[in-house]
């Protein structure tokens, strides 16, 4: 076994994994640290990737004479005015720009992609066909769900029940993708781990095995251990 | 004085509003004119929110640095280790990236090993929680408990193909579920979220909603 | 049977475990059907023109089972049909992870600004990519590596979104698969396929559904799908046993965690 940066790095990265996996036990500290090292290390990266963008997009364009690209450059540095209270409230002005810009790009795209797109393809689609009309249906029953200024008493009161029912089976097939999604992330992990490096996850988890063992001897089956 | 005071709320408040206002409307409406000028403007414009947005990113960090940076200081009991093991692996990674480059094969091994793996582990341990609250949340205990389960118990059935292989009568009525009842419901959530996207964006743009400012002076 | 409706959450964590190393350990093929949503996506690609220029936002921050192999898969697929190819990120962690796509995608063989160009991590969301869809090269000057984008062969013919034929949009949250519906597909009219993980499956089947994404690969099955039908079996079809296994376990989990349920209810109500 060759002790190189490589192997190192494989190491750390599957204690790391153990360590928030013993978390499944209960918190320690071994999960908290292999937490917070995590964030730093995305964040550090995140870091890393807006100084590049800033460099390639900003200040690369002013250094061959596109002065104008001053401008965002100032803005952005106004946004560290927020850490001086005398000064915080020139951080509204980089905020305006952002907010002005995202804002309109976002209404108009909501209108034309989501609601104007939604309602043209179900107004237009002929209702020949019983699923066609099963669509339209479940859309308007799950919309009077969310229309508050009738009460919802009497013939209103069963449509949105029946409304509440569709929105429910949404959720209910949502929900199973996600999951399923995180099924994948942790046979992911475990795969890569059982591959990349054999011995040291059978050490490492049985360490934590070890560790789940002293602590029960120590303590006995507690409550929360039986829920 | 009082003049000092009223070009105070003008450069605090009112400018920042009109901004705001005047970028989001020209955006808004001139999207369908096709005029090189308003074109090219747009275009300046969403290169600005990408170097803002850069920017951004800092604001976050700073964040971290500030909270974390103050634990340490203060050597709070089962906090500071955490908080110092969080500063150095960020200055680590910063110091690797500007050193070496994005693009280097120690950047790139510290990705693949810390980063990447070590989001896809915190993403994984949520995993296990959703697979332990499926088994006891989901309860028949009314009729919408009782569709939720039901439609849940379908869905993952349809996705690994348990009902195709052995209940293929099942695995249709789930395909006609996702393409009709599930795709209606969906489009109906979707119409709504987006009204109320469309009415906060709108209340930003017109200065009702002003709350981005902050505190009042 | 009181015992069927309340295990202990860590026993069900260790099953869990366990179900899905013992097949990791012992790996098994498994038999799935395609579906129509992924045969489209196919038959998409499959189409088009050698050539023809796709622009590909993509997702992949790690090398998990889902959207890598998506990805992977994906791009092989447009290498034999000879399109040439521009990705565009959201994410900081999609720039990296998409240099490994291309590794294990054999892009290293092709001409790298000519079959294709990595633009990289493009922050701002919804204002950023409105500006590149008007003028790519003013929007994103250099590429992923720091080249000049105004000089690379590519942007000599493609200049707009108008000079695009095909969007694949990708992505596990926001900015992502809507982003693109909403900014690119939809006011641009283009034709447009979507990959997404289980996470964001329920958004693009209403797409779907409105003819703004022709076809889709969604969640793992979907990968597996995909890389059975265009022959690559890659790492979704040998990690998808433990998916299987688990999900079989769950769902008898909650069929009898339920049955214990209703029968001690009804025992009390006795």
């Amino acid at each position: 076994m060759e002790f190189t940066i490589n192997w190192m790095m494989v190491t750390l990265s599957v204690l790391i994994t153990v360590a928030v996996y013993s978390f499944l036990y209960r918190e320690n500290m071994a999960f908290r640290l292999a937490e917070h090292v995590i964030i730093g290390s995305f964040t550090g990266h995140a870091l890393v990737m807006a100084i590049k963008n800033i460099n390639e997009s900003a200040v690369a364009r002013v250094s061959v004479g596109e002065i104008g690209y001053f401008i965002p450059i100032i803005l952005g540095v106004l946004f560290f005015t927020r850490y001086i209270r005398e000064y915080d409230w020139l951080q509204r002005y980089p905020l305006a720009v952002v907010i002005g810009i995202s804002s309109a790009v976002a209404a108009r795209s909501f209108i034309e992609g989501w609601i104007w797109k939604s309602l043209q393809v179900t107004i237009s689609t002929p209702l020949n066909n019983l699923d066609h009309i099963l669509i339209l249906l479940a859309m308007l029953i799950a919309m009077s769900y969310f229309t508050f200024t009738i009460k919802h008493t009497g013939v209103v009161g069963s449509i949105t029940r029946i409304g509440k029912i569709v929105i429910l089976l949404v959720f209910g097939l949502t929900i199973p993708f996600d999951l399923i999604s995180r099924l994948g992330s942790i046979t992911s992990r475990l795969e890569w781990m059982i591959q990349a490096a054999p011995y040291v996850t059978a050490g490492a988890t049985l360490l934590v095995l070890l560790w789940i063992v002293y602590d029960i001897a120590t303590k006995g089956v507690t409550e929360e251990l039986r829920t | 004085m009082v003049g000092d005071d009223e070009m105070s709320i003008v450069l605090r408040r009112h400018i920042p509003v009109i901004i705001v206002t005047i970028i989001g409307i020209f955006l808004f409406f001139t999207y369908p004119i096709d005029n090189p000028v308003v074109i090219g403007t747009a275009g300046i414009l969403g290169n600005w929110a990408m170097i803002l947005a850069s920017f951004a990113l800092g604001i976050g960090a700073i964040n971290m640095i500030v909270i974390h940076g103050r634990r340490v200081s203060e050597m709070r009991k089962g906090l500071w280790e955490p908080s110092l093991a969080l500063l150095i692996t960020m200055a680590a990674v910063l110091l690797l990236g500007l050193a070496t480059s994005v693009k280097s094969d120690e950047y790139t091994l510290v990705y693949d090993t810390l980063v990447g793996a070590g989001r896809l582990t915190l993403v994984s341990l949520r995993g296990f929680f959703m697979f332990s609250a499926f088994y006891r949340a989901y309860r028949a205990r009314a009729l919408d408990g009782t569709v939720m389960l039901i439609v849940s118990i379908l869905l993952m059935m349809y996705n690994v193909p348990i009902a195709e292989l052995f209940f293929p009568q099942l695995n249709v009525f789930t395909q006609w579920l996702l393409d009709v009842l599930f795709v209606g419901g969906e489009r109906g959530l979707r119409i709504i979220g987006g009204i109320g996207m469309i009415i906060i964006t709108f209340r930003i743009l017109t200065t009702a909603d002003r709350s981005w400012m902050g505190r009042e002076e | 049977m009181s015992f069927l409706e309340r295990i202990p959450r860590r026993i069900i964590f260790l099953t869990l475990i366990i179900v899905v190393v013992v097949p990791i350990l012992s790996p098994f093929p498994l038999p799935v059907p395609i579906t129509k949503n992924t045969r489209n996506y196919y038959n998409i690609i499959e189409a088009l023109e050698p050539g023809s220029v796709v622009f590909y936002g993509t997702s992949v921050e790690t090398r998990d089972i889902e959207a890598y192999p998506q990805h992977v898969a994906t791009l092989k697929h447009l290498k034999e049909k000879k399109a040439i190819v521009i990705t565009y990120c959201f994410g900081a962690g999609t720039a990296l992870g998409q240099e490994w796509v291309y590794e294990d995608a054999g892009y290293d063989e092709l001409e790298y600004g000519t079959d294709y160009v990595h633009l990289g991590f493009v922050p701002g969301g919804d204002a950023t990519l409105t500006a590149f869809c008007n003028d790519m090269v003013a929007t994103k000057q250099v590429d992923h590596y720091g080249n000049p984008t105004a000089t690379m062969p590519i942007f000599q013919k493609v200049k707009t979104i108008h000079d695009v034929d095909l969007v694949i949009a990708s992505g596990g949250g926001t900015p992502g698969p809507d982003t693109y519906a909403r900014i690119v597909v939809i006011p641009y009219d283009k034709v447009s396929i979507v990959q997404v993980p289980g996470a964001m499956a329920a958004m693009v089947y209403d797409f779907i559904n409105l003819k703004v994404f022709r076809g889709g690969v969604i969640a793992q099955r979907g990968a597996v799908e995909y890389e059975a039908i265009t022959g690559h079996a890659g790492r979704a079809t040998t990690t998808f046993a433990p998916i299987f296994i688990s999900s079989i376990v769950l769902i008898l989990l909650m069929i009898f965690g339920n049955i214990a349920y209703v029968s001690n209810r009804m025992k009390e109500g006795q």
